[in-house]
C-alpha cells in the first residue's frame, strides 16, 4: 500500500517516517513561533524595519552558518539537529521571558533569531536528509517528506491562532520553545550515514576535497548557478507576496471585502492545492521528467502569471501567480532544489548549503525587502514589481536551462572517483626509455633480454636491433632474435645467418635455415642438411628445396605427406613453421592437414605462418582455426590481411545458421578487425537477426568496440532500440519465469529436483546478463556517454554510486525502454522488480499466475488448484523452451525430463532437429532422460 | 636495469619511466607472455617502492592492501615467527595473501635494500576483469609455483578440491548432469550457470577401465578430467604414488601451467570422467573472467596452504628436542 501509493519501500520506512515527524514538528514550532513574532514585532514596531531585520537574519546566519558546519566536523549530523533543537528551545524560552516588556530591541533580536534558527535546522535537516538518502529514494520521497512541512506549517498556524484567542501572544512563544526541544528525541531515529558505510577505494579514491572558500566555490559553473537559483528565487517570491497582497489590498478596499476570511480561504485552498501536489505529483513529476526539467515548471508558471499580472494588472493572474507559488514551491520546486545538491561532495555540500541559505535565500529577501521600499517610496505600481518578476522569472529559467549537463557530469564524476583505467596502453619511446631497452639487450639475465627483444617488437623498431644479439649465448635469445628478426630484410641479419648454420644447437639451425630459405635459397647448402642430425634441420631443409622447385611433383608431395602423416612430430613443428614459404597452388592441402591432426602446438606454428604469408587458397583452414584458441590471434591477422575475399567468407558463415557454432562466436570480433565502414553494417544487421544469444554477446562487443573507435559509425537507432527492448522483455519474461518457478517448487515438493535449482538460479543470473547486453547496446547508441561506468555504478555495492548511475541512466536511456530499464537496475527483490516493471511491460502469464495463486493461498488443499498449478507449470516450462538461451532451453529440457511431463515431448523433439549441433544433444539428452526414466535416478546432485 | 636502478632509488635520483617498468614486468614469471597493451596496462598501474634493509615491507594482522613485485633485494617472509621463504628478484611478495583474502595478512621484511614495484589489490581485481592475458599470465605462473610445491611435497592432491561421492548413473552424463556435477567442485561452484554451460558443452565423458594408463611422464598437459566415478593413481618415477576419488581435477595444475606431465597416470578401478581441454576452459574464462578469478584464488589458495603446511613442519622440527648424544 505504502509502495504503491507513496513509493515508499520497506528500506525507506525508517528514515522516511523519522524525516516526516522531524520536519511536521519542527515547522509546527517554527509557525508558532512566527506567529507570535509577528504579533509582537508589529504590534510595537512599524513595518519599516524588516528590511533591516532581513539583512541582519542573512549576516548572522551566514555566520552562524560557519559555526554550524565546525560542529558538523565534531558530531554526527542527526545528534547535531537534535542539539540544535534543544538550545533553539531554549533560547526561545529566554526571548519568552525577555519579552515581557517589550522592548524593540528585543523585539528586533526575536525577529532575527526567529530567522537564523530557521536558517539553520533547515539546513541541517536536508543535510542530513541527503547523508542517508540517495537521489532515487531522494526523487520518490522528498516529495512526501516535505510534505510533513506543509502538516506542520498549517497545524503550527491553527494551533497558534486557537491560542491567540485564548492567550498572549508572548505565551505562544513557550509553546513553541516547547515543541521544539520535544522534537529534538526524533532525528536521533535517523540510520547511521551511508557515506560513512560505503566502501572506498584506497589509492584511487578522489581526495576528500576540501571545504572551499566562497570564492572559489562561485568560480564553479555548476555552484554559481545554484546560488543564482536560490537568491533570485528568493527575491522573485518575495516580489510575487508583495504584487499579490498589494492587489488584494486594494481590490479588498474596492469591493469591501474582509481581509482575514480571504486570505484564510484562499491560503486553505493552495495549502490544500500544496499538499495534494506534494504527495502525489511531485514524485511522479519528478520521475517522468527529472530533476532539471521539473525545476522549470514553477519559473515557467510565474513567468505566465507575472507577465499576465503585468499586462493586466487583475486580480485573476494575481491569484495564479501567488498560487503557483504557493502550490509548486514547498513541493516540486523544493524537492527538485534540494536534489541538486546531492551530486556534490559532502563538505562541499556542507559548506554550499548553508552559504546559499543564509545569503542566498535570506540575502534575495532582504535585496528585494529594500526595492519593493523603495518602489513604495515611490509610489511605484504593483505592475512595476510584476515587471521586475518577469524579467527575473527569465533570467530563472536561463540559469535553469543547460544546468542538466553540469549535473550529469557531477554524478559521472562521482563514479569515476575510485575507478581505474585498465584500457592504457604502452607509453611513448624516448630517447631515454630507448637507452633502457638498449640497456636491456646486454643484461645478464637472458628474461631482460627477451623482454627488451619483444619490446622492440611492439613499438615497431625491429630495425634498430643490433644483429649481434643473433651470438647470443642463450638459446631462448637467439631463437625468439630469430623471430624477431624474421620479418627483416637487413643484410647484416643476413650474413650473420650464415654462420648459425654451424651452430651445435639443432632448432637454432633449423631458424637460421628457415632465414636463409626465404631470402637466398642455396641448392647445395640445402641438401647438405636435409642429412643434418636434427629432424627439425632435415624438414626444414626438404621444404625449403620443395619451396624453391628444386624437389618438385610427386617426390615433394610424397615427402609432405610422410611428414604429416609420419610418427615424428618435430618435423610437423617443423613443416608448420616453414610452411608460408611453399607454394599455395601444389602444397595448399598442407595446412588444412596439419591442423586436422590436433596436435599440441601445431595449430599455432600454422597459424603464425599463415599469418605471415596469407593465401585466399587457405581460407577454409583460417575460418576453422577461429575455433582454435592458440591459432585465433594469428588466424585473424591473416583473414584481415586477405580482404574482401575473407570479409565475405566470414560474412557468409555469420549468415549460415548451419555453421559450426564455435566459429560463429569468433566471427563477430573477426568481423569487427576489418574496416569499420563495411564490418559495421554487417554486424548491426546481424545483431538484429541474430538468434544464438552467445554470438549475439559477440557481436554486441564487436559492433561495440567499433563504435568506441569511430563514434561517427551511422547507426540504425530504431533497430538497435528494437533489440534493447527484446532483451528488457525477455529479462522481465525470466523473472515472472523465475518467481513462478520458484513458487512452484517451494510448494510442490516432486517439481524441485537437482535440474530445477539449476533453472532457478539461472534465471537468477539473467538479469545479469540482461544488463551487461542492455549496457553495451546503449553504449553503442551513446558512445560518449561513458555507459561503462554507470554499468558498474549500478551493480556497485555502495548505494550512492548505484544511485548516481541509476540518475545518469534516467538520462541517457531511451525514453521506451527507460521505464523497464530503471526498475530492473534497482536492488530490489525480485517481487518487487516485476511490480515495479509491469507498468511497461507485462509478461504473458503473470496475471494468470497471480491470480491462481491467490486462490491456492485461499484453499492450499483443493486438488483442482493444484492440478491447475501443474498445468500452468507445464504451460510455463513450455514458453522456457522457445527461448533463444540455449542454456535455459537445455536445462528447461532437462526439468521436464525429470518430472516426466509427457506433454511436452513434441517440444523438445522439435528442439532435437535443431540445426544447432549443440542444442540437438542437450535436447537428445533429454529425451534419453525421457525414455529411461524409473530405470535409474535423474541428475548428478 | 634492475641494478642500476636499485642503485639510483638509494641515491634517491631515480626515476622510472613507463618503459622501464614495463620491461621489468616483463622478465616476471607471470607477464612473460603479456603483449605490449598489456603491458602498459601492468606499467600504468604500479608504483615504485623502495625499502631500505631491515624495513618492515609487510605488517601481519590485516588483509593486504598492496602487493610488491620485487625488482631487485631481497626479503623475508615470516610464518609461525620463523623466516618461511626468502624471496629474490622477481618474486611476487603479498601477491599470495592478497589474491586470497587471507585476513592476517603477511609478515614480510627487507633482508637487503629492496627495490619493488608496488601494486594496489583493487586494481589487481580490475586489471585481471579487463585484460584476460594477465589473468592468464598470473594463473600459469600461480599454477607452475603450486605444480613445483606439489613436486616437493607429493601432495598432489590438490587442496582447493574435495571429494564426492560418485555418480551412479550408468548412461553418459547429459550436458544439464556435467553442469551439476561441475557445480558441486570447488574449483567450478561459484561459477556462472551460463559459464557452466558453455564448458559442460565443451567436456566430452571420456572412460577408462581398469589398469588402463591415461597419461605418461613427458606428455603435453593439453587437457585435465575431471574424475565423477572409480579412482586413478599417479605414479611420479621414483617416488611414492599416490591417488584421487570422485570429485577431483586430475592434471590441471599442470594444464593450467603449460608444463609436461611429471607422473604416469592410471586408472584403478573403471573409472569415469569429464575431459576439460586447456584451450575450452581458456574460452570460457575469457568470456567469464570471474570463473577464472575464482580458479586463480583456489591456486594460490593452495599455494598457501601448502607452504603453511611447509612452514608449520619446519617449526615442529626446529621445536623438537635433539636426539641424546650417544657416547
Amino acid at each position: 500500500m505504502l509502495t504503491r501509493w507513496l513509493g515508499i519501500r520497506p528500506e525507506d520506512r525508517r528514515d522516511t517516517g523519522v524525516a516526516f515527524a522531524t520536519l511536521t514538528a519542527m515547522l509546527c514550532a517554527h509557525s508558532m513561533l512566527e506567529t507570535a513574532r509577528d504579533a509582537l514585532f508589529l504590534a510595537k514596531l512599524p513595518p519599516s524595519r524588516l528590511p533591516l531585520a532581513y539583512i541582519a537574519i542573512a549576516i548572522l546566519a551566514l555566520f552562524v552558518s560557519r559555526v554550524n558546519q565546525v560542529a558538523a566536523q565534531r558530531f554526527a549530523r542527526r545528534r547535531l539537529l537534535s542539539m540544535t533543537l534543544v538550545g533553539g528551545g531554549a533560547v526561545t524560552a529566554i526571548f519568552w521571558y525577555l519579552t515581557q516588556h517589550r522592548e524593540p530591541w528585543v523585539l528586533i533580536a526575536l525577529y532575527v533569531w526567529t530567522g537564523v534558527l530557521a536558517t539553520v535546522v533547515v539546513v541541517q535537516f536536508w543535510l542530513q536528509l541527503a547523508d542517508v538518502l540517495d537521489v532515487t529514494q531522494a526523487k520518490r520521497l522528498f516529495g512526501l517528506i516535505g510534505a510533513g512541512g506543509l502538516v506542520g506549517a498549517t497545524l503550527g498556524s491553527a494551533t497558534a491562532g486557537a491560542l491567540l484567542t485564548r492567550m498572549d501572544a508572548r505565551a505562544i512563544l513557550l509553546v513553541s520553545a516547547i515543541i521544539q526541544a520535544s522534537a529534538a528525541f526524533v532525528p536521533l531515529g535517523f540510520s547511521h550515514t551511508k557515506e560513512a558505510d560505503a566502501p572506498k577505494r584506497r589509492r584511487h579514491a578522489a581526495p576528500q576535497a576540501p571545504a572551499r572558500s566562497v570564492g572559489a566555490m562561485l568560480r564553479d559553473r555548476y555552484l554559481l548557478r545554484l546560488f543564482v537559483m536560490s537568491l533570485v528565487g528568493a527575491v522573485l517570491f518575495t516580489g510575487i507576496d508583495y504584487v499579490f497582497k498589494a492587489k488584494v489590498v486594494s481590490e479588498a478596499h474596492a469591493r469591501g471585502w474582509e481581509l482575514g476570511g480571504f486570505f484564510a480561504r484562499y491560503y486553505a485552498v493552495v495549502n490544500a492545492t500544496a499538499l495534494l501536489v506534494q504527495l502525489f505529483i511531485a514524485p511522479r513529476l519528478l520521475r517522468a521528467m527529472g530533476v532539471n526539467r521539473a525545476l522549470l515548471v514553477m519559473p515557467f508558471l510565474l513567468l505566465l502569471g507575472s507577465t499576465g499580472f503585468a499586462l493586466t494588472a487583475g486580480l485573476v493572474p494575481a491569484l495564479l501567480l501567488k498560487g503557483s507559488d504557493g502550490a509548486l514551491r514547498h513541493s516540486v520546486h523544493r524537492t527538485a532544489s534540494e536534489i541538486l545538491f546531492l551530486p556534490l561532495s559532502r563538505p562541499v555540500r556542507d559548506r554550499f548549503k548553508a552559504f546559499a541559505e543564509a545569503v542566498g535565500q535570506r540575502g534575495g529577501q532582504a535585496l528585494a525587502s529594500v526595492v519593493i521600499l523603495g518602489a513604495t517610496t515611490l509610489a511605484a505600481p504593483p505592475q512595476f514589481v510584476a515587471w521586475g518578476v518577469v524579467v527575473l522569472a527569465v533570467g530563472w529559467v536561463a540559469s535553469i536551462v543547460g544546468h542538466e549537463k553540469l549535473y550529469l557530469e557531477l554524478f559521472k564524476k562521482q563514479l569515476r572517483d575510485g575507478t581505474l583505467d585498465t584500457e592504457v596502453d604502452l607509453p611513448d619511446l624516448d630517447l631515454a626509455s630507448f637507452e633502457v631497452l638498449v640497456q636491456g639487450l646486454s643484461s645478464e639475465d637472458d628474461r631482460e633480454v627477451i623482454a627488451a627483444l619483444e619490446m622492440f617488437d611492439s613499438y615497431g623498431k625491429v630495425d634498430l636491433l643490433p644483429a649481434l644479439i643473433l651470438y647470443h649465448p642463450s638459446h631462448e635469445v637467439v631463437l625468439r632474435a630469430f623471430e624477431v628478426l624474421g620479418k627483416s630484410t637487413r643484410q647484416d641479419v643476413r650474413r650473420l645467418t650464415g654462420r648459425l648454420l654451424k651452430h651445435e644447437d639443432g632448432e637454432i639451425r633449423a631458424a637460421a635455415l628457415r632465414a636463409m630459405a626465404a631470402s637466398s635459397p642455396d641448392e647445395e647448402l640445402l641438401r647438405k642438411h636435409v642429412f643434418d642430425e636434427s629432424s627439425a634441420v632435415r624438414c626444414t631443409a626438404l621444404v625449403a628445396l620443395i619451396a624453391h622447385g628444386l624437389v618438385e611433383g610427386d617426390e615433394a608431395s610424397a615427402t609432405l605427406r610422410a611428414i604429416v602423416g609420419g610418427p615424428n612430430p618435430d618435423e610437423r613443428l617443423a613443416l608448420a613453421r616453414t610452411l608460408r614459404y611453399l607454394p599455395v597452388e601444389s602444397y595448399g592441402w598442407v595446412a588444412g592437414e596439419l591442423v586436422a591432426l590436433d596436435e599440441p602446438g601445431l595449430a599455432g606454428a600454422v597459424a603464425r605462418s599463415l599469418a605471415a604469408a596469407p593465401h585466399e587458397r587457405h581460407l577454409d583452414t583460417l575460418v576453422d582455426m577461429l575455433q582454435n584458441r592458440e591459432a585465433r590471434a594469428d588466424a585473424r591477422v591473416a583473414l584481415v590481411a586477405l580482404g574482401d575475399v575473407a570479409f565475405d567468407r566470414l560474412c557468409a558463415t555469420l549468415h549460415d545458421r548451419d555453421a559450426a557454432p564455435h566459429i560463429r562466436r569468433h566471427l563477430p570480433r573477426t568481423l569487427s578487425r576489418f574496416p569499420i565502414a563495411a564490418a559495421s553494417d554487417v554486424l548491426l544487421a546481424a545483431l538484429v537477426e541474430e538468434e544464438d544469444d552467445a554470438v549475439l554477446f559477440k557481436i554486441l562487443r564487436g559492433v561495440g568496440r567499433m563504435r568506441a573507435q569511430d563514434p561517427t559509425m551511422p547507426i540504425d537507432r530504431g533497430a538497435i532500440v528494437g533489440v534493447a527492448k527484446r532483451i528488457l522483455e525477455g529479462a522481465v519474461r525470466a523473472l515472472h519465469w523465475r518467481l513462478t518457478v520458484g513458487q512452484v517448487v517451494a510448494r510442490q515438493q516432486e517439481a524441485m529436483t537437482p535440474a530445477a535449482e539449476l533453472l532457478v538460479a539461472y534465471l537468477d543470473e539473467k538479469r545479469d546478463l540482461a544488463l551487461e547486453r542492455l549496457f553495451r547496446l546503449l553504449h553503442i547508441l551513446e558512445p560518449a556517454q561513458e555507459l561503462r561506468l554507470i554499468y558498474e555504478g549500478v551493480r556497485s555495492a555502495d548505494p550512492k554510486a548505484r544511485a548516481s548511475s541509476l540518475e545518469l541512466l534516467t538520462h541517457v536511456a531511451p525514453p521506451s525502454i527507460r521505464d523497464g530499464l530503471l526498475p530492473l537496475c534497482e536492488e530490489t527483490p525480485p517481487r518487487a522488480r516485476l511490480r515495479n516493471v509491469r507498468a511497461w511491460y507485462d509478461p504473458p502469464g503473470r496475471a494468470r499466475f497471480a491470480e491462481l495463486w491467490a486462490r491456492l493461498e485461499a484453499a492450499p488443499g483443493d486438488p483442482k488448484l493444484q492440478s491447475e498449478l501443474g498445468v500452468l507449470y507445464a504451460d510455463t516450462l513450455r514458453e522456457m523452451l522457445h527461448d533463444r538461451s540455449e542454456a535455459l532451453r537445455g536445462i528447461v529440457a532437462h526439468h521436464v525430463a525429470e518430472l516426466g511431463l509427457e506433454e511436452l515431448r513434441t517440444q523438445i523433439v522439435s528442439a532435437a532437429k535443431s540445426k544447432s549441433d549443440v542444442l540437438a544433444e542437450i535436447s537428445d539428452d533429454a529425451m534419453g532422460v525421457l525414455g529411461m526414466r524409473g530405470m535409474e535416478p535423474s541428475g548428478a546432485g | 636495469v634492475r641494478a642500476e636502478l636499485a642503485q639510483s632509488w638509494r641515491a634517491g635520483t631515480a626515476t622510472v619511466g613507463g618503459v622501464e617498468r614495463a620491461l621489468i614486468l616483463k622478465t616476471f614469471p607471470g607477464f612473460i607472455r603479456l603483449n605490449a597493451a598489456e603491458l602498459g596496462v601492468m606499467a600504468a598501474m604500479t608504483t615504485e617502492k623502495f625499502f631500505p634493509a631491515g624495513t618492515e615491507m609487510h605488517t601481519p594482522g590485516a588483509p593486504v592492501a598492496r602487493f610488491h613485485l620485487i625488482v631487485e633485494g631481497k626479503a623475508a617472509v615470516y610464518r609461525h615467527g620463523q623466516v618461511s621463504q626468502e624471496l629474490g628478484s622477481r618474486s611476487s611478495l603479498g601477491g599470495l595473501a592478497a589474491l586470497t583474502g587471507d585476513p592476517k595478512g603477511i609478515h614480510a621484511v627487507a633482508v637487503e635494500d629492496t627495490l619493488a614495484l608496488e601494486f594496489d589489490v583493487d586494481d589487481m581485481r580490475d586489471v585481471f576483469e579487463d585484460n584476460f592475458g594477465i589473468l592468464l599470465g598470473v594463473m600459469a605462473a600461480m599454477a607452475r609455483t603450486l605444480r613445483e610445491l606439489q613436486q616437493m611435497t607429493l601432495g598432489a592432491a590438490v587442496a582447493s578440491n574435495k571429494t564426492m561421492p560418485p555418480i551412479e548413473i550408468e548412461r553418459p552424463l547429459t550436458v544439464v548432469e556435467k553442469m551439476l556435477f561441475l557445480k558441486r567442485t570447488t574449483n567450478f561452484g561459484d561459477a556462472s550457470i551460463e559459464a557452466l554451460y558453455e564448458l559442460a558443452n565443451q567436456t566430452p565423458e571420456v572412460r577408462w577401465k581398469a589398469g588402463d594408463r591415461i597419461w605418461t611422464v613427458g606428455e603435453p598437459t593439453d587437457w585435465s578430467f575431471g574424475l565423477f566415478r572409480g579412482e586413478v593413481e599417479c605414479r611420479p618415477p621414483g617416488k611414492p604414488s599416490f591417488g584421487f576419488g570422485p570429485g577431483f581435477v586430475v592434471g590441471g595444475i599442470d594444464s593450467l601451467a603449460g608444463e609436461p606431465r611429471w607422473y604416469e597416470c592410471w586408472a584403478v578401478t573403471d573409472a569415469r570422467a569429464i575431459r576439460f581441454a586447456r584451450s575450452a576452459l581458456f574460452d570460457v574464462f575469457e568470456d567469464h573472467p570471474e570463473v577464472g578469478m575464482v580458479l586463480l584464488r583456489n591456486l594460490a589458495g593452495g599455494v598457501n596452504a601448502m607452504l603453511e603446511a611447509m612452514a608449520a613442519r619446519k617449526k615442529a622440527q626446529s621445536e623438537r628436542p635433539p636426539p641424546p648424544a650417544s657416547d
